[in-house]
C-alpha cells in the first residue's frame, strides 16, 4: 500500500507540476506537500480541486502571438501531410525498393512515416530553440507538440481507404520519437521522493 | 486616484487572510487562516489562481522565500498587500456594509 500511495502521490505532483504556471510551480508543489504532510488536505483531493483553476491560470498566461504560432503550426503540419508526406513517400520508396525485402506498400508506408519523423525532429529542434530563447511559454511549446500529432488524429477520425489504425499508430510513434529526439528536458521535474 | 477594482467575495477573503498572516503570509499559512476563520478548505490551485489575478491588478506583491524539508525542498512564495490592495479591501468591505445596513438578517449559526 505504501508503494501505491507513493505512486499516487507522484502522479498528483506530476499533474500539479504540469498544470501550474512556471512562476508559481515551486510554491504550489511545496504548499500541496506541506498540507499533505500533516493531513490537512490530501494530495489527491488538492490535485482534483486545483486542476481546473491552475489550468485556467496557465491559459491566461498565453499571449495572442502564441495562439497564432500554434495555429500556423497546425497549418504547416497539415501542409506537410498533403504536399510532402503523401507526394514524396512513393518516389522515395521507389528508390529504396530494390534494396528492401519488404512489400511495395510496406516500403511506401515506411517512407511516409520516416518523412514524419524528419518533420517531428525539426519541430523538436525548433521547440528547443524557442524554449532556450524564452520566445514562448512552456504551455505554447506543449501545444506545438500536440499540434504535431494533429494530422494522424484527424486521419484516425476520418480515415481514407488506404489508412489503417496500425499505420497511424506508426505515424504517432514517428512523431513522438522525433519530438523526443529534439526535446529539452524540463528542469522542473525534480525529485519528489521527499514526500514519501 | 485609481479607478476602483471590484473585488469578489473570495478575493476579499484572501486579502484579509494575507493581512492576518502578516509577515508569514505564504500559501499554506493563508489557507490555514481561511480555514480557521471560515471553516472553508480551499485548494492550492484556487488560492494561487486568485493570488495571481490580484497580483496582476497590483493589489498584492510576492517574493520568493526559503525552501524547507517539509515542503520537499520547494521555495515558499510570500505575499503582502500593496497600498492599493489595502484601499480596495477597505472599499469593498465598506460597500458590503452599506449594502447590508438596515437589513433584518437571520443570525448565522455559530
Amino acid at each position: 500500500m505504501i508503494a501505491l500511495k507513493s505512486t499516487l502521490d507522484r502522479c498528483c505532483l506530476w499533474i500539479l507540476a504540469t498544470l501550474a504556471p512556471e512562476d508559481t510551480r515551486d510554491a504550489v508543489l511545496g504548499d500541496a506537500i506541506e498540507l499533505a504532510t500533516d493531513d490537512r488536505m490530501s494530495l489527491w483531493s488538492n490535485t482534483v480541486a486545483s486542476a481546473l483553476p491552475l489550468a485556467a491560470l496557465k491559459f491566461t498566461a498565453l499571449r495572442w502571438r502564441d495562439g497564432l504560432t500554434v495555429a500556423g503550426f497546425v497549418f504547416a503540419v497539415t501542409l506537410w501531410e498533403f504536399t510532402v508526406a503523401r507526394q514524396y513517400s512513393w518516389p522515395i520508396a521507389k528508390q529504396v525498393l530494390p534494396y528492401s525485402p519488404l512489400s511495395t506498400a510496406a516500403t511506401c508506408m515506411a517512407m511516409y512515416v520516416m518523412l514524419y519523423g524528419v518533420f517531428a525532429l525539426a519541430t523538436g529542434a525548433l521547440i528547443r530553440i524557442a524554449k532556450r530563447a524564452h520566445w514562448m511559454p512552456k504551455l505554447a511549446t506543449q501545444l506545438l507538440m500536440l499540434a504535431a500529432l494533429a494530422p494522424p488524429v484527424l486521419l484516425l477520425m476520418f480515415p481514407t481507404p488506404v489508412d489503417s489504425v496500425a499505420f497511424r499508430f506508426a505515424q504517432f510513434a514517428a512523431i513522438l520519437m522525433g519530438l523526443f529526439a529534439g526535446r529539452e528536458r524540463s528542469r522542473h521535474r525534480g525529485s519528489v521522493a521527499t514526500i514519501a | 486616484m485609481s479607478k476602483p477594482k471590484s473585488l469578489g467575495e473570495f478575493e476579499m477573503t484572501v486579502l484579509a487572510a494575507v493581512l492576518h498572516a502578516g509577515d508569514n503570509a505564504y500559501g499554506t499559512s493563508i489557507l490555514d487562516e481561511i480555514y480557521e476563520r471560515t471553516a472553508r478548505r480551499v485548494s492550492v490551485g484556487a488560492l494561487y489562481a486568485t493570488l495571481s489575478r490580484m497580483e496582476k491588478k497590483g493589489l498584492i506583491r510576492s517574493k520568493l522565500g526559503e525552501a524547507t524539508a517539509t515542503r520537499g525542498g520547494r521555495a515558499k512564495k510570500y505575499f503582502h498587500l500593496t497600498h492599493d490592495g489595502q484601499i480596495e479591501l477597505s472599499r469593498a468591505i465598506a460597500s458590503l456594509n452599506r449594502m447590508v445596513e438596515g437589513l433584518d438578517l437571520v443570525a448565522a449559526p455559530a
